[in-house]
């Protein structure tokens, strides 16, 4: 499970988020949408600890940073930040021993497998193509087999059979119980698997919905008549 | 052509503009304008002396520093396989909107006069460093600058007349390397030649220095020429050697805009890889700028922090960086230098410090640190701290074992000696990297070369103080001794370890992430 309590995010007078309250619950997707400048990725990066804030959030019930928070999630970046000069495997090596994975080897397969990755397994990232490099690091945060996973504009750069791949697995982690949060602001391709979404628009979360909530309504719909359009 | 003239002062503009954006940006810039202002302002006035200049050895050599300096950055740019005639958005807008081809010719001339001007200063910054003590005439210091600017468009144009020539035709990319290979002969055949009419081998570089056969070199020596003949008040030669660069120049600006190959194609691609690849370098690639060969090597992991060790360690396995040639050829050079110039060990010694600082300024060390995987590694800050560090650490110590044993062994230098310089130079790899450290942990993403190297400078100072203020004391109460040097020497080396241990410790929480995202 993801919490966040009170998440305030300033850059000198201006608040990119302000007071940003959210539970991404354990089994269940959660979207974070909102049109450009919303606060969404402020909002995952200091999730991530990547930034300074003011509030607190946990992650699998630890403060995110602890070193617990940090063996307990996942997180798959928008621009995908790799080692050119290393190969796929070595990139599978490195983060299988840094985060102390044991048969690492055997849940990356799974992923090289479902990535069409495996042929391409001695490549280096260079080489890869950008939607290969997207996948690459996709499979970097679900081999740590994550109890929570953030994902940032998942699909930037991939290609419709992939977007559909990505999907079943996000839906397929999500039923072993990982908790996922994605932040996105391409609606019609999270519409159909989202179970909880937070609406942001200048900073602030504007409304909370459960899929079950909307009635004969889109989510798009929704999301349009609450940001204006936007 | 008005309206490229306005892309450039827009251009111009915003450039300034951003480097006013934030305050220490501001801060910074005026501080650099005022001082390169006032090394260039000093040569025509403070250092104004009563007496005519002289032709001496100091002359000699302050010129021919200054040209070894413009032909090692000439010589490179000249060699550079990654070229470019813009930046990627410049070729954008200029070769695919409606410009002609006089148009983007003059506009490329402006971007090249401009960049010749900047590069030109910066040399003569140079020379004035080299120069202390010499004093200059008004009109010596207008000739230097214009010789120095002409002899960079020179090759600058030439740069880009050789390079839309190999667009046309790849047999043309060996020209570069001829050129080059020319001069090198030519410099070689001027030594000969100084050696022949001297017979004396241990004055051969000070003979090469003040010969007149330098003359000979084209544009370098036509610049020395127009130079030295104006302090010898020999001003047929002055106009010679002038008339000379000035005609050069010419001859291959009318080459270069007259060229009648289709290049646009090739050239807009390799200005958009060129950006890209400048991109990189910005952000701390230093392998940006050229295509890094890299070796099928397989390496192994350690686990939790020190994976990001192993990762390192096969990276440089990988392109051959644990011992470079370039490093290879630097200490050679230093080796020869101290050896050869019969500077000696001390100076030998001098030249490390220089290397380490450089070596590290070359490092990947900073953009490691603010590589977000690595916060999120689940590990001890420390480690991850200790694990980022260790590999440029062990690569220089190696370096630096080497270069002092083979210097050790050439001046017959004792085991414990040679064991004392290590570790002295150890003390100096632990404060320049604690210095990066310092930095991007202060500056977070916004660190930058330049703060790291006035950082690694600033915690210099700071370490030397303990010995200032003992050597003050000492004098003061009289016990100056053998004791008391070596405690005061000792002192400063003891602080370069307690300072470097101590940032290393306030910093570590910088490789959770937060701490260094934050703006």
């Amino acid at each position: 499970m993801i919490e966040v309590n009170h998440l305030t995010k300033r850059y000198d007078q201006f608040k990119a988020a302000d007071d940003v309250n959210l539970v991404a619950e354990s089994g269940k997707i959660t979207i974070l949408l909102g049109p450009n400048g919303a606060g969404k990725s402020t909002t995952i990066k200091s999730i991530a600890n990547l930034l300074k804030f003011e509030g607190v959030i946990k992650i699998c019930g630890y403060r995110n940073d602890t070193i617990e928070a940090k063996r307990c999630f996942g997180y798959v970046p928008e621009t995908p930040i790799l080692y050119d000069l290393l190969t796929i495997d070595e990139h599978i090596d490195f983060i299988g021993h840094a985060y102390q994975i044991k048969n690492y080897q055997e849940k990356a397969e799974k992923y090289l497998e479902l990535f069409k990755l495996t042929e391409k397994r001695k490549k280096m990232a260079k080489e890869l193509s950008k939607g290969m490099t997207q996948k690459l690091s996709m499979l970097l945060a679900f081999m740590i087999e994550p109890r929570a996973l953030l994902v940032d504009e998942p699909m930037v750069g991939l290609d419709p059979a992939s977007i559909e791949d990505t999907l079943k697995l996000f839906r397929a982690l999500a039923n072993e119980g990982c908790a996922i949060l994605i932040s996105t602001h391409i609606i019609d391709i999270v519409s159909d698997i989202f179970d909880e979404a937070y609406i942001m628009n200048k900073g602030h979360i504007i409304k909370h919905v459960r899929k079950e909530d909307l009635q004969e309504e889109s989510l798009k719909e929704y999301f349009f008549e609450l940001t204006d359009g936007e | 052509m008005k309206t490229l003239l306005r892309l450039w002062f827009l251009k111009s503009k915003a450039n300034i503009r951003n480097l006013f954006k934030k305050p220490t940006s501001a801060i910074f810039t005026v501080c650099m304008v005022l001082l390169y202002g006032f090394i260039i302002i000093s040569m025509f006035t403070i250092k104004r002396s009563p007496s005519p200049m002289m032709v001496t050895l100091d002359l000699h050599t302050s010129i021919l520093v200054l040209i070894g300096f413009l032909a090692l950055m000439l010589f490179s740019t000249l060699m550079s396989s990654k070229k470019a005639l813009f930046y990627g958005n410049d070729a954008f807008f200029l070769f695919s909107g409606p410009f002609t081809r006089k148009q983007i010719m003059a506009y490329l001339t402006l971007q090249t006069i401009v960049q010749s001007v900047m590069i030109g200063f910066f040399a003569l910054i140079f020379f004035v460093g080299m120069s202390s003590g010499l004093s200059f005439e008004p009109m010596f210091v207008w000739l230097l600058i214009i010789g120095v600017i002409f002899t960079i468009l020179i090759f600058l144009v030439l740069s880009d007349y050789l390079y839309v020539l190999s667009i046309g035709d790849k047999k043309y990319n060996i020209l570069s390397k001829v050129i080059i290979g020319i001069f090198v002969f030519i410099v070689m055949m001027t030594l000969i030649m100084t050696y022949l009419q001297t017979g004396e081998l241990k004055t051969l570089f000070i003979d090469f220095i003040q010969s007149p056969l330098f003359y000979f070199v084209p544009v370098f020596g036509w610049l020395k020429l127009g130079l030295i003949s104006y302090v010898t008040k020999e001003y047929l030669f002055v106009f010679i050697g002038f008339a000379l660069l000035l005609l050069t120049y010419i001859i291959i600006y009318l080459l270069f805009i007259n060229y009648q190959g289709d290049f646009y194609e090739q050239a807009l691609q390799d200005s958009l890889d060129f950006s890209k690849r400048y991109k990189s370098l910005k952000e701390g690639n230093q392998n940006a700028m050229k295509d890094v060969k890299v070796k099928n090597v397989t390496g192994k992991f350690q686990s939790g922090a020190f994976a990001v060790m192993s990762k390192n360690f096969l990276l440089m396995k990988k392109t051959g960086h644990i011992l470079s040639a370039n490093d290879l050829i630097t200490i050679s050079i230093y080796i020869v230098l101290a050896i050869f110039t019969g500077l000696g060990f001390g100076f030998f010694i001098y030249m490390m410090v220089l290397y380490i600082f450089t070596s590290l300024q070359n490092s990947e060390l900073a953009t490691e640190l603010k590589n977000y995987q690595i916060y999120l590694i689940p590990d001890k800050p420390i480690k991850k701290l200790i694990a980022v560090m260790l590999p440029t650490f062990i690569k220089v110590i190696l370096i630096m074992t080497i270069s002092l044993i083979i210097v050790g062994i050439y001046y017959q230098t004792d085991f414990i000696t040679l064991i004392m310089y290590l570790i002295n130079m150890i003390g100096y790899i632990c404060v320049f990297m604690s210095g990066s450290v310092l930095t991007v942990r202060i500056l977070k993403s916004r660190s930058s070369r330049i703060f790291e190297n006035l950082m690694r400078m600033f915690i210099m100072v700071v370490c030397s103080l303990p010995s200032v203020f003992l050597t003050a004391f000492v004098l003061i109460t009289g016990h100056l001794n053998t004791a008391t040097l070596t405690l005061i020497s000792y002192s400063s080396l003891f602080m370069n370890f307690v300072i470097a241990v101590g940032i290393i410790i306030l910093c570590q929480d910088m490789m959770n992430g937060r701490e260094l995202k934050s703006e």
